[in-house]
């Protein structure tokens, strides 16, 4: 679908039939925004468990008060990979784009992130599921990696690869904002000891600077909730795995809400 | 096919039944109680020691025909979940093709039931099971009454078990499955042609041996 600057212009632009709108002196004070954040997360097309962890986020941010939208490839339509969309409790969306390609995923997004900002007084932002291969050159766009998160755990295999993510998330767009959330930890002291690893040889191989976005935990009711595509923060909201998530989601609204990553 | 004498019968007690598990022919290792499938729960699944998965479910005398219509139903719901299982829980044993059978626990069965498990070629096995007091102790007691488990296809092998017998032929895995594939400690992995997790290799992400050696030996 071509689509110009002036298609979305009114987007961006303040209304003016809508008095005080473009005054900045009237700016609301809530977190309401014209457009919501973008968070891209790459995860690959049979990666269940990082999905997972996903659309559990997104559903805590919902529960947290915070609007909250994924967007995913047309490929994964009705895949296992996620839950029934059609399933309104999770008080998350899932969406898909039109196309199998990175510029109709940032599209979609774009969209959905304009479109839900209007009700989202208590903030929220747009998770977006971004297949790693489609990261390799020749690269169509590299909009929607503004603000990346990237789901690991201290398995040295997946610290060697979330190393290697982190560096060419910073070639593709220098700008770009990584942050890091741990699983498959017991205690989250053992996710601060792999963070701090992982972000000093960030540092020190590649100039970037990681951001912590904490740790969910490893908790068997979890993985029995994920694997009956039951979000853990409805089936066990005490349970210790639940709680880490809900720190996680409240770590990713609070900072959607202090910076613009639309 | 054995019965039971009809004095000092006693509900089937489900803590006895989860404590002879593995003393079962196979052994059972069990994964999950009171699991919550579709919208039921399962009252017991467990793994045998190929890797295949077996759903026990406990039903008082008069409800095998209902819990025959729940063991398909579960049995359904647990295979079409059991590649995702896989991923969670690498060490847990699923075998990568791994089958699901169910076992009806009850005191008595209908010619029907029978007769319909019968049809299903193994998948539902139905065992007389019942409470019994002896000697004022309380025992559990089985009497199998239906097939054996089907034939195991020969190519198969466990994600993770190492007791899983050689296969005849080097299964297929799936890529998520080759990415979480450790390779040997301290050993430079150059050019790593196993995709990672991402599905990405070393080469797409650029890393060198010093890099992969980085985190080899995580603290």
């Amino acid at each position: 679908m071509p689509r110009d600057l002036a298609d979305v212009l009114h987007y961006f632009m303040p209304e003016l039939s809508s008095p005080g709108k473009g005054d900045p002196t009237n700016a609301p004070t809530s977190h309401s925004t014209a457009v919501l954040p973008i968070l891209a997360l790459p995860i690959s097309d049979q990666d269940v468990v990082r999905t997972a962890f996903a659309w559990n986020l997104g559903v805590e941010i919902s529960r947290l008060g915070g609007r909250s939208s994924i967007v995913t490839p047309p490929a994964d339509s009705g895949s296992s990979l996620w839950p029934e969309t059609a399933d309104s409790a999770l008080g998350t969306e899932i969406l898909f784009a039109e196309q199998n390609n990175l510029q109709s995923l940032h599209r979609k997004a774009t969209d959905v992130a304009v479109a839900r900002a209007a009700d989202a007084d208590d903030g929220g932002l747009v998770l977006v599921r971004v297949p790693p291969t489609w990261l390799l050159p020749p690269l169509q766009s590299n909009a929607l990696l503004r603000w990346v998160l990237l789901l690991t755990s201290p398995d040295p295999l997946e610290m060697v690869e979330t190393f290697g993510l982190m560096r060419l998330f910073h070639r593709l767009r220098e700008d770009s904002e990584i942050g890091v959330t741990f699983h498959g930890v017991k205690e989250a002291s053992a996710a601060e000891t792999a963070f701090e690893h992982l972000d000093q040889a960030a540092r020190k191989r590649a100039g970037v600077a990681l951001s912590n976005y904490g740790a969910l935990l490893d908790d068997l009711e979890v993985y029995r909730a994920i694997a009956a595509h039951r979000a853990v923060g409805l089936v066990r909201p005490q349970s210790p795995a639940a709680l880490a998530l809900r720190d996680v989601a409240k770590i990713l609204l609070n900072h959607a809400k202090e910076a613009q990553y639309a | 096919m054995p019965d039971f004498p009809s004095e000092n019968r006693h509900p089937i007690s489900k803590s006895e039944i989860r404590r002879q598990l593995p003393h079962l022919q196979p052994p059972l290792r069990l994964l999950g109680e009171d699991w919550l499938a579709a919208s039921t729960t399962i009252d017991f699944v467990a793994l045998d020691p190929e890797g295949d998965v077996t759903l026990l479910l406990v039903g008082q005398a008069g409800e095998d025909p209902a819990l025959l219509t729940q063991a398909l139903a579960h049995r359904s719901w647990i295979a079409a979940r059991l590649g995702n299982w896989r991923q969670l829980a690498p060490d847990a044993g699923i075998a990568t093709n791994a089958q699901v059978r169910a076992v009806l626990l009850c005191p008595s069965f209908a010619p029907e039931t029978l007769a319909a498990a019968e049809s299903l070629a193994g998948v539902i096995v139905p065992v007389r099971c019942r409470g019994i007091e002896s000697n004022g102790e309380f025992h559990t007691v089985f009497a199998s009454l239906g097939d054996s488990p089907p034939e195991r296809p020969v190519n198969r092998s466990t994600a993770r078990a190492p007791e899983a017998p050689p296969a005849t032929k080097a299964p297929e895995i799936p890529p998520t499955d080759r990415a979480l594939e450790s390779p040997p400690r301290g050993k430079s992995r150059r050019f790593r042609t196993l995709p990672f997790r991402s599905g990405l290799t070393e080469e797409d992400l650029d890393l060198t041996p010093e890099e992969a050696q980085e985190f080899s030996e995580t603290p």
